[in-house]
């Protein structure tokens, strides 16, 4: 992924508080830029601001809109960007949805930490051709 | 025997009342003879006599005509002939026992008087008694003779075989259908017989077909029901999983940062990385829930779990091979036996080795001395229990399923355990060497592919678990 100067900025949109801030901690540790929504408005606001986002990370289960939802439409509006969807309920249409989308992952809960950090970084930081 | 009595009686009966007529004519035809005969006697005589006696008494005189009749006598003394005159014959007293015959004697156109004739009719009484008596003595004999003859036959072509039939119905009434009825008879008893014994046959064969019938649906519903059970405990299992996710993946996350961040104390770090350790292991726990619950219908398969042909002998030789470590330990080996083409059933590789896996680990536990586990690949055609859909395109004939089998020398399972062992968190290891939920996940993954686990287990003979994969890629849609 070519950035050019500035970091890499990852939207982290989860309504549980402390999920979300060990997401972000975790996520920041990576030497990124966070940005948290707690709810699917939230989320769609911070991804039409005019501000960069190189990957989103997303619930599913949230307030308002679901992340699949607002991930699916900013995908459908030309938004080409990683997607990671996290979900506690994995089945199979989700599976299916979010493998149609394209350049998107489905994480169940429960992970452990180095899994995400796992995807994160290939995500970010590999060579266009390996993170298509 | 009422039959035969009855049969009895009548024959009697006919028989004597045959006899009875025979003899009541013939007495009456001889009777009426006898009359003519005497009839026909005292006619000639009277003939006779009355031209003597009027001869007589033409050139003689009345008094020779008199002594003439008074000369004539019978030798039998049965008949008597008297001369009487229209005065004494007008006051003659009628007698039955006597038959009389009058002779008018006319000279010159005059009856001067009659002569008589009489005879008894004591033979003829004297015969009919004779013949009554004979007759009935002989009616006596033949209704004797014929009772008792019926009687003999009676009993031996009717009511013994009647009684044995009676018997037989009795028997079969009470559930008995075995036992056939041996009737040598060509006639109705013995086609009655025989007729009995093809309907105890096809009673009997009736019966067995219900009672195979009715095995088989309570073994049916018994495993609808133990799928069932399972399928409740998956819903429930698969509920918590998802509620505990966020909450160990924060408490996770947490215990792990502290556990890497260099100005936390050293002490606090290792408390810290125990923690994460700890958190790490429910995690796991809660993952093979999830695994188990996917089986049981409440998460279908995704698409990360492709199941292309599976090589079940691959996965065998990897499996024996990840467990050699811990098989010798225990002094055991183990083996795996496979037909010349090893069955490649449409599954996910991964998933069918971590099947395997968990059972070697089983039957690596249960094998208390040196020997070995055997692990075996086939196929077989076979109808899959109540509870598993058989494969869409095999309705008619019987499906075809691989098998992997895996046997131990163990101690078995005790018979009141075997319902249980697929359940989750059901364990008879001690504390620490097992969660409970190896065979669930086992279960819930073979189920996740259209087939089943099937268990065989002997006390301390062993256990064998048969994984049937179904080998029909239309079963997968």
């Amino acid at each position: 992924m070519n950035l050019g100067e500035r970091l890499p900025r990852v939207v982290i949109a989860e309504d549980d508080d402390d999920m979300r801030n060990v997401l972000c901690e975790l996520v920041s540790g990576l030497g990124v830029e966070v940005a948290a929504a707690s709810s699917g408005g939230d989320l769609v606001l911070l991804l039409t601001d005019d501000r960069p986002v190189d990957l989103i990370i997303t619930d599913v289960r949230m307030p308002w809109m679901t992340g699949f939802q607002v991930a699916l439409s900013a995908r459908n509006s030309g938004l080409r960007i990683p997607i990671i969807i996290v979900t506690g309920f994995p089945d199979d249409t989700l599976r299916a949805q979010v493998e149609n989308m394209g350049s998107a992952v489905l994480l169940a809960k429960p992970f452990r930490p180095d899994e995400l950090l796992s995807l994160v970084r290939g995500r970010l930081f590999t060579s266009p051709a390996a993170s298509a | 025997m009422k039959l035969a009595r009855k049969l009895i009686l009548s024959m009697v009966i006919s028989v004597t009342v045959v006899l009875a007529a025979n003899a009541y004519y013939r007495v009456r035809r001889e009777l009426d003879a006898f009359e003519q005969d005497m009839e026909q006697d005292h006619a000639v005589l009277a003939q006779v006599l009355g031209r003597a006696v009027s001869a007589v008494w033409a050139t003689n005189g009345r008094d020779a005509a008199l002594q003439l009749v008074a000369q004539v006598r019978s030798p039998s003394e049965m008949l008597h002939v008297r001369w009487v005159d229209a005065e004494t014959l007008k006051r003659r007293v009628k007698v039955k026992d006597l038959l009389f015959t009058d002779v008018p004697i006319s000279i010159g156109g005059v009856v001067m008087g009659f002569v008589e004739i009489s005879e008894s009719r004591k033979f003829e009484h004297a015969y009919t008694r004779s013949t009554l008596i004979h007759s009935i003595v002989l009616t006596l004999i033949a209704a004797a003779t014929a009772g008792i003859l019926s009687t003999v036959l009676g009993v031996w072509f009717v009511g013994r075989p009647i009684e044995q039939l009676v018997d037989k119905a009795r028997r079969i009434g009470a559930g008995d259908v075995g036992s056939p009825l041996v009737i040598r008879q060509r006639d109705e008893i013995g086609e009655l017989a025989t007729e009995m014994n093809a309907m105890c046959l096809r009673l009997a064969e009736t019966r067995y077909a219900l009672n195979a019938e009715t095995e088989e649906r309570l073994r049916a519903v018994e495993q609808l029901r133990h799928a069932d059970r399972l399928a409740t405990v998956g819903k429930l299992a698969s509920g918590i999983a998802h509620e505990l996710g966020t909450p160990l993946g924060v408490a996770l996350m947490r215990a792990n940062m502290i556990a890497s961040n260099e100005s936390v104390v050293r002490d606090v770090r290792d408390a810290a990385r125990i923690v994460g350790e700890q958190i790490d292991r429910i995690t796991g726990i809660v993952r093979q829930l999830l695994d188990f619950a996917r089986g049981r219908g409440t998460v279908a398969p995704g698409p990360q779990q492709r199941r292309g042909p599976a090589n079940l002998l691959a996965i065998a030789q990897r499996s024996a091979g990840m467990l050699q470590p811990l098989a010798v330990k225990r002094l055991l080996a183990i083996d795996i036996v496979h037909a010349e083409n090893p069955p490649e059933p449409p599954a996910n590789a991964e998933q069918i080795q971590q099947v395997l896996v968990n059972l070697l680990v089983n039957a690596i536990h249960a094998s208390e001395r040196p020997g070995k586990v055997t692990v075996s690949i086939g196929v077989a055609e076979t109808r899959p229990p109540a509870d598993v859909t058989p494969p869409v395109f095999s309705e008619t004939g019987q499906p075809q399923y691989a098998i992997i089998s895996v046997k131990d020398e163990g101690i078995g399972i005790a018979p009141e355990v075997l319902p249980r062992i697929f359940e989750p968190f059901f364990t008879t290891k001690h504390v620490g060497e097992g969660t409970g939920l190896g065979l669930s996940v086992a279960y819930g993954i073979v189920r996740e592919h259209g087939g089943w686990i099937e268990v065989a287990s002997e006390r301390n003979k062993g256990s064998c678990f048969s994984v049937y994969l179904p080998l029909d890629f239309a079963v997968l849609v």
